[in-house]
């Protein structure tokens, strides 16, 4: 605690500057009929300024780029289609020869707002999730040296990356460019962001009694944030018990339901979810973690059921959803 | 002494500078990476303390969201993972790192309880959310429960505020004793605030837990260390900071203090040097020494003057072999003598200087060069008198003051013939004659023991015996004291002088009595002497002439151009000589012929002008006497048939200029023969100039007449009209001759045929005008005397024919139109065919075979004859070959060879070639020669027979007796055979001169031992006749024909069996 007096120490003369700042806004701005929106747990996307367009454009390149798999017919556009929201329509994606992934393919916008990745949270980062599709034998079953190998074999791309990267072609280096790529997919001016500008018009009637409903059933209490969730980890079923969830879909119990369980061992973790982002909800369908739910407005019935011990009422459910549908931003890859 | 100096400035600034860098960056590494290190354990609490923060924030359901939150915990963690940091804490002690972990730890467990803080916040949030919907929904189903309800809710809410346990345990009994009664709204609210309860107590339990955690005391654990770790290094680094302060400063001491030692040492190894110099510098050799890198290390002043031109080298330093090359340039050397090993250079400025190049014992070298130049000059002067001396074209004796031979030079050596050795000692009466000398050897002592020079004349003999003449110059040589030591005598050969005053004197005879004139000149051509002969023929005095040039007697009958290219001549010969038409003094011109000649001296120095010269006078008739000879019949005084060629050629000539004919007319007189024969030469040869004045009677004056010979003239017509006047001319001839001759009192008539031809016409040149007319000659003399007759067609035809043959001729070797046939010859004492001759037929096209005698003489006149011959022995050998093949091994082959061939080339070695081709053997063959051969006996012609003998092959004499051989020729040449000639066999035996003929060659041919083969031999009685006179080798038709190559082993068995009933052996005349 000696610390954090220290802290509140060392920050109290801003604090005062800050007063006096709003004070002097006050007393100069005219009064105006505009809400404070600024304290509303969820907050308006802004870009990524800090990216290399060389980078971005090298990744984009390997974003799409089936060498990456091992029989060079995947890439991971293949799953995270770009112009339909950045994942699929399956329940589990289709990885090489075929092969059925484990859980439902997330959307790939905004995913650098995610604290971690993965729906149990196994990646700490974007960096570290790029490995994960690679490798996995059911996503593109391949390794970094073989990846490499390939790359090396086109003078183009190989150039490309000499002259951003002085080691040249390396997993490190792919993996750097596709992120860079992946944290360019931004998608701004949401109609939901453009209200909290102040765009009052943005909304409408509908949608805003959607976020307000949204915000007393308290589902803001996971899905907040810039990103509408995506910064916590949440145990599916929070409040009633997921088994009934479980028995009733038409697929038996499986590793990928244990949630993060599986990535720590610990029993505490069990069914524990990372709270994933509302933002491209209304266009990536299927939901969870299973994908066994195609309509939103169910999914919203069924989280209202299981986070919130609460059955929703079907009016309540159709303004949320048209909540969620403001939440969807633009991006110059993504079909409007 | 530089180089060190800078070696050691050098190395003194790198040793601080390397200290001063050295220092900088110890002292900044540190401070920099420690101030890192702690900014970022700040920054690291600064995070921790956000986190408390939000953790506050969250649990209190303040916080709207957990992007903040998300942002600390994600700060924390890259702070953990950053490599750059992981570095920058990789060098710390262990002690501080486990404090680092430790502390990293507690903020692991707070991130990780702070996501579970996370979850449960947003489950107690919404159960509180939730209670007062709950409440309302009891309230408007008008449940009983609702105060009760109520009261838990307030319960709760206590709870949340408080979070005591007690407020909790509360709270679970009140909801056990709200039953369920059914009502949804009941059932729900107590679902909730279990939920609630169990996610609140969870949470602050979490909360619990996360305060215990004890990162504060880790964190001013791990920063307490790490400050007094920072103040360690810290310290330790000034600590050495001192000490290298202090050892910098101490170096820097321990340079100076060596940098004037050096200097010091320095100076003293200067004064030392410059000692040393002083001391080399004043000896009087010159001095160098290198050290062991061959570097020079000093050299005096005298080597620098020694080799002035490599001053500027001689600085310390400097490579030995610069040096050497630089001295090298400009001087040679030389070794002083064979056995002695010294060296001498001798400088191109003259100067000579002993070099001796020692080693050091530090292993380099000392060059030491004395200056010999004086005692070379001395010695090359004493070796410049000796070899004066020695060389000297006078001869020398030195004789002691007894007169006794202690020298003589090589010149006395080769004059007398003694050698040095034979001399010496002995005394110079051993050069005398004896007493013939005209010397008074008593004045001769008696002058030079007077030390008085005494000259005169030896007549000596030298060794071999010879006399000479000697002048001699005796004198003595005197010692410093003036005593005398030696006498020396200087004597010259005048054996030779006096022999060419001899000459002189001889030649001063032949000068002033010789019929020839003679000037010298000066090389200015200023008359210097003439003799008296020049002035018999002249007429000028001597002293008329002395002092002036030649051009006096220049007549003006010679153009510049003449006198300049005699002027050329004499300086490119040194010699002219030709005819000159010159003056007399008289006046009178004269030719002479003159020779002059450059005289000059040994140096080839113009020195004078000889001019012989003759009077040419006389010689001058007497040519054009020659000349009239030479172009005219002696006998007419017509021109003779050289100068008829000429005028033809000319007439010819003017012919073609001027598009006009002449004629030619070939007049021979008739029965002059006749006249000549039984008159005598005497009235023959009047008669011909009788003729002759009569022919010119009939012709112009532009008409040419000529003697052509014997009784033969021609008549060239120049530029006739027409052919009517030739035959004119002709008429008049004949008539003119027609008149009786008056000759030796008699009345003598002859007459005259005359041929013609014209030009161009009949004939397009001299020679063939010459040789048509005189064709028509003979058709004139055939149609009866005197007539004329011009070329015809037909005579044209003659001519053509023979053209035609001789290109049919040139055609027939290649293809392949020639034949030999073979005429063998038989033995008749054997009676075998011995031999056969190879006779070639032409198979000419259109004409059937064609024997030699048609074609042979054109093939000799146009030189086929030579490939025809070369054919003809090619066949003959090849032909042998087959013959031997076919068992005719003994038979020869005689193969005919013209004179005209020898002189086309043909010879031994031409033949060795075909006869090697061929395989044939040599000795096989017999090479039959006419005897025209012989009338050239000169000893080309022997050599050239005499090569076709060494290859083996015999000669033979073919057609012997029609010619000129005699005994004599036939010894000289190499024959070994004589074959009779037809002519000669044909009347025997009736005929009584011809019998006695053939038995003197016979006997002739036997006392010469040659072989004898008859040609001819037609009938049975030449047979026996011949063999009675024992000429036993018989051809001829008797025996055979010539026959093909084909049928001569036929005709040979014929011959062979047929000639024994040919030839009884008791035949008698």
């Amino acid at each position: 605690m000696q610390a954090f007096k220290q802290y509140s120490r060392t920050h109290k003369p801003h604090q005062h500057l800050i007063c006096c700042a709003v004070l002097l806004l006050l007393l100069l701005c005219p009064p105006t009929d505009a809400m404070d929106l600024s304290s509303e747990p969820i907050s308006p996307i802004q870009a990524d300024n800090q990216l290399n367009p060389d980078k971005v454009s090298l990744g984009r390149i390997l974003f799409h780029d089936p060498r990456l798999s091992s029989d060079s017919s995947i890439s991971c556009a293949s799953c995270h289609n770009l112009s339909k929201g950045g994942a699929d329509t399956s329940a589990v994606s289709q990885g090489v020869g075929g092969a059925l992934g484990s859980a439902n393919t997330p959307t790939v916008y905004n995913s650098s707002l995610n604290f971690v990745q993965f729906w149990n949270g196994r990646a700490a980062d974007l960096n570290q999730q790029v490995n994960g599709p690679v490798h996995n034998p059911v996503e593109m079953n391949s390794n970094w040296p073989l990846v490499v190998r390939r790359l090396n074999q086109d003078p183009a791309i190989k150039q490309r990356f000499e002259s951003l990267y002085p080691d040249g072609i390396n997993g490190a280096n792919i993996r750097n460019a596709i992120t860079q790529f992946e944290r360019s997919l931004s998608t701004l001016n949401a109609p939901f962001d453009r209200w909290l500008k102040g765009d009052e018009s943005a909304l409408s009637a509908e949608q805003k009694h959607g976020y307000r409903l949204f915000k007393s059933y308290g589902c803001i209490s996971c899905h907040q944030g810039t990103n509408v969730g995506g910064n916590m980890y949440a145990p599916f079923g929070a409040v009633k018990d997921i088994s009934e969830y479980f028995n009733t879909r038409s697929t038996p119990l499986s590793d990928t339901d244990l949630g993060r369980y599986t990535a720590t061992n610990d029993a505490a973790d069990r069914y524990l979810f990372k709270v994933p982002s509302l933002r491209m909800a209304s266009v990536t369908a299927p939901y969870f973690h299973d994908g066994a739910v195609k309509e939103l407005k169910t999914a919203i019935e069924i989280m209202g059921r299981f986070q919130l011990g609460r059955e929703i009422p079907a009016e309540h459910i159709s303004a949320i959803s048209s909540f969620i549908n403001s939440l969807k931003g633009e991006h110059p890859e993504l079909q409007q | 002494m530089i180089w060190f100096k800078a070696r050691l400035y050098l190395t003194s600034m790198v040793a601080i500078i390397l200290l001063a860098c050295l220092f900088y960056l110890l002292h900044d590494d540190k401070s920099q990476s420690g101030q890192r290190r702690s900014e970022i354990l700040l920054q690291l609490q600064v995070l921790d303390n956000a986190l408390d923060l939000e953790i506050l924030l969250i649990s209190s359901m303040q916080q709207q969201n957990y992007d903040e939150i998300v942002r600390l915990t994600q700060q924390l963690k890259q702070q953990e993972t950053d490599p750059e940091i992981a570095s920058l804490f990789r060098e710390l002690p262990s002690e501080l790192a486990g404090k680092l972990k430790q502390y990293r730890h507690t903020l692991d467990q707070r991130i990780q309880l702070t996501e579970r803080i996370k979850t449960l916040a947003a489950v107690v949030r919404n159960g509180l959310n939730y209670m007062p919907m709950l409440l309302n929904r009891i309230e408007e189903s008008d449940d009983a429960g609702l105060p009760r309800a109520e009261q838990i809710v307030n319960l709760l809410y206590q709870y949340h505020i408080f979070r005591s346990d007690l407020d909790a345990r509360e709270i679970r009994d009140q909801l056990n004793t709200l039953t369920d009664n059914g009502s949804d709204g009941i059932a729900d609210l107590i679902f909730h605030i279990q939920t609630n309860l169990t996610a609140q107590t969870q949470l602050t339990q979490l909360l619990a837990e996360y305060k215990q955690i004890p990162n504060s005391t880790a964190f001013n654990q791990l920063y307490s260390s790490y400050l007094s770790y920072r103040n360690k290094v810290t310290q330790q680094t000034e600590y050495f900071n001192s000490v290298l302060i202090g050892l910098t400063t101490a170096l820097i001491l321990l340079l100076t203090f060596l940098y004037l030692r050096l200097i010091r040492s320095h100076q003293q190894t200067e004064q030392a040097r410059l000692r040393l110099k002083d001391g080399v510098d004043n000896i009087k050799e010159a001095f160098a020494l290198f050290d062991a890198d061959n570097r020079l290390i000093l050299s005096n002043r005298n080597f620098s003057s020694f080799y002035p031109w490599i001053t500027s080298l001689l600085k310390p330093g400097t490579h030995k072999e610069i040096i050497q090359k630089a001295i090298d340039e400009k001087c040679r050397y030389q070794q002083e003598s064979a056995t002695n090993r010294r060296v001498v250079q001798h400088i191109e400025n003259g100067n000579y200087y002993l070099c001796s190049n020692t080693p050091t014992n530090e292993g380099g070298e000392v060059w030491v060069r004395v200056d010999i130049t004086e005692t070379r000059l001395r010695e090359q002067e004493l070796r410049k008198l000796s070899r004066a001396l020695e060389q000297s074209p006078a001869a020398v004796v030195i004789t002691d003051i007894n007169g006794l031979i202690e020298y003589i030079n090589p010149k006395a050596e080769q004059v007398s013939g003694y050698s040095l050795e034979e001399v010496l000692g002995k005394s110079p009466a051993i050069f005398s004659s004896g007493d013939i000398s005209p010397v008074n050897y008593q004045d001769m002592w008696q002058q030079m023991l007077a030390g008085k020079a005494w000259q005169g004349t030896f007549l000596n003999r030298r060794k071999s015996g010879k006399l000479y003449w000697e002048a001699a110059t005796i004198s003595a040589v005197r010692d410093p004291g003036g005593e005398i030591t030696h006498f020396v005598a200087v004597k010259e050969d005048i054996t030779e002088r006096r022999s060419t005053e001899e000459q002189l004197r001889m030649n001063a005879a032949v000068f002033e009595t010789t019929n020839e004139g003679i000037i010298i000149t000066s090389p200015d051509a200023r008359i210097i002497s003439v003799n008296p002969a020049f002035t018999e023929i002249t007429g000028y005095r001597a002293e008329e002439v002395i002092g002036k040039t030649p051009q006096i007697f220049q007549s003006g009958k010679q153009s510049d151009s003449f006198y300049q290219e005699m002027w050329q001549t004499l300086e490119n010969n040194g010699s002219w000589s030709g005819e000159v038409w010159n003056k007399r003094r008289d006046g009178s011109v004269y030719p002479q012929w003159l020779s002059i000649a450059a005289v000059r001296n040994s140096d080839g120095q113009l020195e004078q002008y000889v001019a012989v010269f003759s009077d040419m006078t006389q010689r001058k008739d007497d040519e054009e006497k020659i000349r009239q000879q030479a172009n005219f019949d002696a006998l007419t005084s017509l021109p003779n048939r050289i100068m008829l060629k000429r005028e033809l050629a000319r007439i010819q000539q003017l012919s073609d200029q001027t598009d006009s004919s002449c004629a030619l007319l070939f007049i021979d007189l008739d029965r002059f023969k006749a006249v000549n024969d039984t008159l005598g030469h005497s009235v023959g040869d009047e008669m011909l100039q009788q003729v002759s004045i009569r022919l010119a009677s009939v012709i112009r004056d532009t008409d040419l007449l000529t003697r052509f010979g014997g009784d033969e003239f021609v008549i060239v017509l120049q530029s006739i009209a027409e052919a009517d006047d030739a035959s004119q001319t002709a008429q008049r001839v004949i008539e003119v001759l027609s008149p009786p001759f008056q000759l030796a009192g008699r009345t003598l008539y002859i007459g005259a045929s005359v041929g013609i031809s014209c030009y161009p016409n009949d004939a397009n040149n001299g020679d063939s005008m010459l040789r048509n007319a005189d064709m028509a000659m003979y058709l004139a003399k055939e149609k009866g005397r005197n007539q004329y007759q011009f070329f015809n067609a037909e005579m044209r035809e003659h001519v053509k024919n023979r053209t035609e043959m001789e290109q049919a001729l040139r055609l027939a070797l290649e293809r392949n139109e020639f034949e030999l046939y073979y005429q063998p010859v038989c033995n008749l004492e054997t009676h075998k065919v011995v031999s056969v001759e190879a006779l070639i037929r032409w198979h000419r096209p259109g004409n059937g075979l064609t024997g030699p005698g048609e074609f042979i003489p054109l093939a000799e006149e146009t030189g086929l004859i030579q490939p025809i011959g070369l054919w003809v022995l090619q066949r003959g050998c090849e032909q042998l070959m087959q013959w031997q093949e076919q068992g005719l091994d003994n038979l020869c082959m005689a193969v005919n060879v013209s004179s005209n061939q020898r002189q086309l080339g043909f010879d031994a070695r031409m033949a060795e070639k075909i006869i090697k081709r061929t395989g044939a053997d040599p000795e096989k063959l017999v090479f039959e020669i006419t005897e025209s051969m012989f009338l050239d006996s000169s000893d080309a012609a022997v050599t050239w027979l005499k090569e076709f003998k060494a290859l083996g092959a015999k000669l033979a004499i073919d057609d012997f007796g029609t010619g000129y051989s005699s005994l004599s020729y036939l010894k000289q040449f190499p024959v070994d055979k004589l074959k009779i000639d037809r002519a000669f066999v044909r009347d025997l035996p009736d005929n009584k001169e011809d019998a006695s003929l053939v038995s003197a060659i016979i006997a002739m041919s036997q006392s010469l031992d040659l072989e004898l083969i008859a040609e001819g031999v037609e009938t049975l009685e030449q047979l026996h006749y011949l063999n009675q006179l024992n000429c036993t080798n018989i051809q001829g038709f008797l025996l055979s024909k010539p026959v093909t190559a084909e049928r001569l082993p036929e005709v040979i068995r014929q011959i062979e069996s047929s000639v024994l009933s040919l030839n009884p052996a008791d035949y008698e005349i």
